[in-house]
Order: structure tokens, then C-alpha cells, then sequence
């Protein structure tokens, strides 16, 4: 399915592309179509492709959505970067898409990227979390039982 | 500015290096540093370009878990405190942290300590050249390459000519200029943004940073407080600073710097926090810090931000280049290939190893690879397995030889499939427990009995 | 759950004064090893 979408969206690119030449040129992702986050964090970057003359003026605009169809999207970046960070994400899955503004003109949509929010299992962090916690009391303990006797 | 800040720093290290006139003025400033040095530089050196620019990475990456997380590397300073005392009173005449695993558990678990100490010595070296670059780079648009070097050509200099003396003054100055510079961004900062409103963002937008059971950082808390304890215990540097304090000095300071050094991370990591009420955009998560120092209070906090950056690498940098080569001339050129070699010959030694060590970083950082958190945290499971070789070696007569090889390695070896298999925060704290494992399982099965009174060799010599 | 706003805030505000706390001390240890010529 993901394929499917991939492909639809690069041939809207294409597409667009041909059809009116003028156009600005679509920033692709350099993220993979589906990424995995565990830990709630990913960078998202894109680039032009080599061919393409950047324009002057010409920002980016990234919009992030729950849903693939990208009903009711939120633009969380808008600027000259090539990359964003997006870090505190919740459980679930995100899709992201980005394209060149410039002035009145826009470029087509990227193909989409999906990030897929994971976090990790409560109950192995909180094991680990249990584990560290005995380690360190152990040291803590053996440093202060190691300072009475030498006191004694 | 960086060249002003480089001038004084030589000239610096030029006029304390006058005091360096013996072996043990220039290894370890005489053995006769007070309290406000002693705490300042144990302070400074445990500020490095990762305090000031991982612990705002790991505010934005994993929240305000993230920034206690990274301040519970204080415990590091407060538990070697105890450690510090008991190191003077068992080898008034020690220089290395070499020596002890020598003296203490011999050949084979020396070796195997020297490897890590120095993987660990040398690792941490290049990510602050490699941070050094990079921060001159976003700060002040000076060329990665020409940034790295400066700094570390400025460091090799001083503490070339200056030895521990030049190392400990500087340490004092930077540990102020370190501390009111966080301090005066994190006022300024406070100052200009609306904290509420930051609050208000980040649980809309990132919500995850404020949740309590945030499992990524849960996770990294004790996997960082034990990197933290593996890193101070048996590293040099620290060990040489014990040898260095005068007798009475070395807890007091070193529970004073912890305190000093905990809310280091939070004061400076906060500020990445702000980035999103601020619609500030993030490229790239380590340079986050100076980014937002930079944007929030312009020019005048870009330079603060410049001095009190380079504090923090310089003090760090040279702390390592004299603790290293401390490390490498006594214990393998002096202890190896060239024993009863002369005061003379060893000061000229140690002068060739610090240009060496520093030429050596330099080629390494010059091709610019990899993030800085992914370098030093390979060496977590190493150090992490010193600490109980290192903790009950000072204090139990039953550590045995065997227990802190075996400790080392098998702690070493597990920690590292841990960090591939299961990602680097857990490598430390599996290194650790199966460290502790190991050295208490010998301890009590096959006890040494050893006799502290080898601990002091200027009494053996004699 | 979540860490709440005052707690934000006072970690913040407690972090800065404490750094404050520890350069003054730095500089007070200074002077008193100086007065005391116990600086190295």
C-alpha cells in the first residue's frame, strides 16, 4: 500500500512537473518512505533535485498529518532549511509532505513520508530502570561501607 | 576574540609554568592545591562541550527527563569524593590511576585498564575537537578546520609549557566565566520568554518531553549516571587531580564540584527547549545550545556563548592532554621501556606525548566523521566496567587480580553486544552490573588478602 | 502524566540560582586561600 501511494504521488510530481514547466521545483525527502522511531524523535530532511535551479525567495513549506490523505494538516515548518527536527512525538503514526513556496507559486507535493511512533515498552524501561537503580545503590553502598571500615 | 582568548591562555600557562619546575610540578602541580582551585577544577574539567551542547541536545531529544538524566553525572564527583581521600591517604606518592591498577591487581588487569583508559582518554579528546570545530563553525563562521585547530594548538601550547599548574589556574578562570556566562544567558533567556508559554507549547507540540514516563529516558537515566561514575573513577584525569589536591582537600572538593556541576546540564539545556514556542526550526539536534543562544539574545549572547564554549572545551582539552600523557609516560614509557629513566629525560617525554597527542587528535578530527554522542558513548561499557575494580580494589582487601581483569573484559565485551543489540542506552549499565557481578563474585569466592602497605612505593622503594 | 508547569518552572529557576550559589562560593574559597597562602 505504501508502494502504491509512493508511486501514485511520484507520478503526480512527474506530472505536475511536465505540465506546467515553469513551475517550482518539488523537494524530495531524503528519509526513507517509512521511518521508526522508538524513542519519539526523528530528523526530517529534503533536498531538490541536482537539476533544479533554486529560486530566490523560494522557502519550504511542511505539513504534518494523521492521516494519509492529509485532511486537516498542520504546517509545522515553513523556512529555507533542508531539514527539521521534530522530537516529543506521541504514539501513532504521522505523515509528512513538503513543498517550494515562493511568493504566490507553489511546487508540487513531496511523495510522503511516514513517521511511525513507537515508544518503547513501559515495562523494559522501567526494568532497566529497576536494574540501574540496584547497581547504583550497590555502589553507593560499597563506597560507603568501604570508607566506615577504613575508618574503624 | 579567539585569538585574544588563545593569547591569554599561553601567556597564562607560561607564567604558572615557572611554578612547574620538578617532575611533580609539572604532573601534578606540586601536590599542594587548595580548596577553591581543587574545587574549581574538578568543576570545570567535568564541564565539557558535552554538558554545554548534549545536554541541550538530550533536553530536546528526550525531555526534561532527559536534562536530570544528564545532571546525574554529578554523582560521578560526590561518590569519587570519598574515593579522592582514600587515593591520597593509600599513595601519598602516586601519579597515575595506572600505578593503582598496577600496584594493586598487576600485569594483566593493568594492561587491559591502560587500553580502555586510553581509548576512553583519547575518544573523548577527538569529540572535543571534533565539537571545537563544529562550534566555532556555527558560531562564528570560522572554518571547521582552522576552528579545531586553533583550539587544540592553543591547548597544546599551555599546558606544554605550564603542566598541571597552567592546567588548574585556567580551570579556575573558566569554571567562573563558565558558570556567570550559563548563568547570564539563563537569566537573559528567562527574561525575554514567557516560561508558561513554553510549557504551554511543548504540550501540545511536543508532549512527550514533558511526560513523566517518557520510556526512552527512563531508560537513559542510570545508563548516564553510570557512564558518569565509570568515567570519573578511572580516568587520569580525575585520579591526578586527587594526587594533586593537598591532604585534607580532596573530598571537600570534589562534593563541592558535584554540587557546582549539577545543575550545569539543566541551566544550559533548558534553552532548547524554548525553540518551538520561539518557531525556532532545528536541523540538527547538537546544535540546538548555540543555536538558540544565538537567536534569543543575538550578538551579545553569540559572544557570551563563544567564551563560555570555549571555557568549557579548553578546560577539558587540556585536562586530558596532561592527564594522557601523565598516563602514557609513566605508566608505559616510564613503567615499560625505560625504567630509573631521569626527571630530565621524563619532562622531555612528556613534552614530546602532549605535542603527539595533540597532533594525533588533530589528524583524526580533521576528517569531521560521525555525531559526537555516538564516539563517546562506544566507550561507555568500557569505563562502566572500571568502577568496581576501581571502588572495591580501594577499599576491600579481598578484590582479587582476577576478578578485575575478568570484570573488565567480560563487562567491556557484554556492554558493547548490548549497545548493538539493544542501542547505546543500555550499554553502560549492562557493562556496569555485569562489572559488579564479576569483581563481588571473585571477591568473596576467591579472595585476595592484600597488603596495603605495597600501595605506597616511595616506602617499597625504600 | 506529566510534569507540571510549577515544577518546570521551579527546576529551571532552582538550577540558576543554584550556579549562581556555587560562583560566588568559588570566589569567596578564592580569597580565603589567598588570605591564608594556601592556594597551591
Amino acid at each position: 500500500m505504501n508502494l502504491r501511494t509512493t508511486i501514485a504521488s511520484c507520478l503526480m510530481v512527474f506530472c505536475g512537473y511536465t505540465s506546467h514547466a515553469i513551475n517550482l521545483a518539488s523537494p524530495v525527502f531524503e528519509n526513507a518512505v517509512e521511518e521508526q522511531t522508538n524513542s519519539g524523535y526523528i530528523k526530517l530532511g529534503w533536498s531538490l533535485s541536482a537539476d533544479a535551479v533554486p529560486m530566490a525567495n523560494a522557502q519550504f513549506e511542511l505539513q504534518q498529518a494523521d492521516n494519509k490523505d492529509f485532511i486537516n494538516p498542520k504546517v509545522i515548518y515553513l523556512g529555507e532549511d533542508y531539514a527539521t527536527f521534530l522530537s516529543g512525538l506521541p504514539d501513532g503514526d504521522l505523515y509528512h509532505r513538503v513543498r517550494s513556496v515562493s511568493e504566490n507559486e507553489f511546487s508540487d507535493w513531496s511523495p510522503t513520508v511516514v513517521v511511525k511512533v513507537r515508544h518503547h515498552s513501559l515495562e523494559l524501561a522501567l526494568t532497566l530502570f529497576g536494574l540501574g537503580a540496584l547497581v547504583f545503590a550497590f555502589t553507593v553502598g560499597i563506597v560507603i561501607q568501604g570508607v566506615r571500615r577504613v575508618n574503624a | 576574540m579567539l585569538i585574544l582568548l588563545g593569547i591569554i591562555w599561553v601567556l597564562l600557562g607560561i607564567y604558572w609554568g615557572r611554578k612547574a619546575k620538578s617532575m611533580d610540578g609539572f604532573m601534578l602541580a606540586g601536590r599542594n592545591v587548595g580548596l577553591a582551585f581543587g574545587t574549581a577544577t574538578a568543576m570545570a574539567t567535568w564541564v565539557t562541550s558535552n554538558t554545554t551542547m548534549l545536554a541541550p541536545q538530550f533536553a530536546l531529544q528526550l525531555g526534561i527527563w532527559g536534562m536530570v538524566a544528564y545532571s546525574t553525572a554529578a554523582f560521578g564527583l560526590f561518590l569519587f569524593a570519598p574515593l579522592a581521600r582514600r587515593i591520597k591517604d593509600l599513595m601519598p606518592k602516586g601519579y597515575t590511576s595506572g600505578d593503582f591498577i598496577r600496584l594493586r591487581y598487576g600485569k594483566a588487569a593493568w594492561l587491559v585498564f591502560l587500553g580502555i583508559s586510553i581509548f576512553y582518554g583519547f575518544t573523548w579528546l577527538i569529540s572535543m575537537g571534533m565539537a571545537g570545530g563544529i562550534l566555532m563553525n556555527a558560531l562564528a563562521g570560522i572554518p571547521y578546520e582552522i576552528g579545531m585547530t586553533a583550539i587544540l594548538l592553543v591547548c597544546v601550547l599551555y599546558t606544554l609549557f605550564g603542566g598541571l599548574y597552567a592546567v588548574i589556574g585556567t580551570d579556575f578562570i573558566q569554571s567562573l566565566i563558565i558558570m556567570i556566562g550559563i548563568v547570564v544567558v539563563g537569566v537573559a533567556v528567562i527574561w525575554s520568554i514567557d516560561l508558561e508559554q513554553v510549557y504551554t507549547n511543548l504540550r501540545t507540540e511536543k508532549p512527550m518531553l514533558l511526560n513523566v514516563l517518557l520510556p526512552a529516558s527512563i531508560m537513559a537515566i542510570f545508563n548516564n549516571l553510570l557512564f558518569g561514575i565509570g568515567e570519573v573513577f578511572h580516568s587520569n584525569v580525575w585520579w591526578s587531580r586527587a594526587f594533586a589536591m593537598r591532604k585534607g582537600i580532596g573530598q571537600r572538593a570534589y562534593t563541592l564540584a558535584g554540587f557546582f556541576w549539577l545543575p550545569v546540564p539543566i541551566a544550559a539545556g533548558f534553552i532548547a527547549l524554548t525553540s518551538g514556542s520561539l518557531g525556532i526550526n532545528i536541523t540538527s539536534p547538537d546544535m540546538v545550545g548555540p543555536l538558540m543562544a544565538g537567536n534569543i539574545l543575538g550578538k551579545a549572547g553569540a559572544v557570551i556563548v563563544f567564551i563560555v564554549f570555549f571555557c568549557s572545551l579548553a578546560s577539558s582539552i587540556d585536562s586530558l592532554l596532561a592527564a594522557t600523557s601523565d598516563l602514557i609516560v609513566e605508566d608505559i614509557l616510564k613503567k615499560m621501556i625505560k625504567p630509573g629513566a631521569s626527571e630530565k629525560w621524563m619532562r622531555r617525554a612528556s613534552a614530546f606525548v602532549i605535542v603527539g597527542l595533540g597532533i594525533l587528535t588533530w589528524v583524526v578530527c580533521l576528517p569531521r566523521i560521525g555525531t559526537l554522542a555516538t564516539v563517546l558513548f562506544f566507550a561507555g561499557p568500557m569505563v562502566a566496567s572500571t568502577i568496581y575494580p576501581i571502588a572495591t580494589g580501594l577499599f576491600w582487601k579481598s578484590a582479587s587480580a582476577k576478578g578485575a581483569l575478568w570484570a573488565m573484559v567480560s563487562g567491556t565485551l557484554i556492554g558493547l553486544i548490548a549497545y548493538f543489540q539493544m542501542g547505546w542506552y543500555t550499554a553502560s549499565l549492562i557493562g556496569a552490573t555485569v562489572s559488579i557481578i564479576v569483581t563481588v563474585t571473585f571477591a568473596k569466592l576467591a579472595p585476595d588478602n592484600f597488603d596495603w602497605k605495597k600501595m605506597d612505593e616511595s616506602v617499597a622503594q625504600t | 502524566m506529566f510534569f507540571s508547569k510549577s515544577f518546570f518552572e521551579i527546576l529551571i529557576l532552582a538550577a540558576l540560582a543554584l550556579m549562581s550559589v556555587g560562583a560566588i562560593s568559588l570566589i569567596v574559597m578564592l580569597i580565603q586561600d589567598m588570605k591564608t597562602k594556601k592556594l597551591w
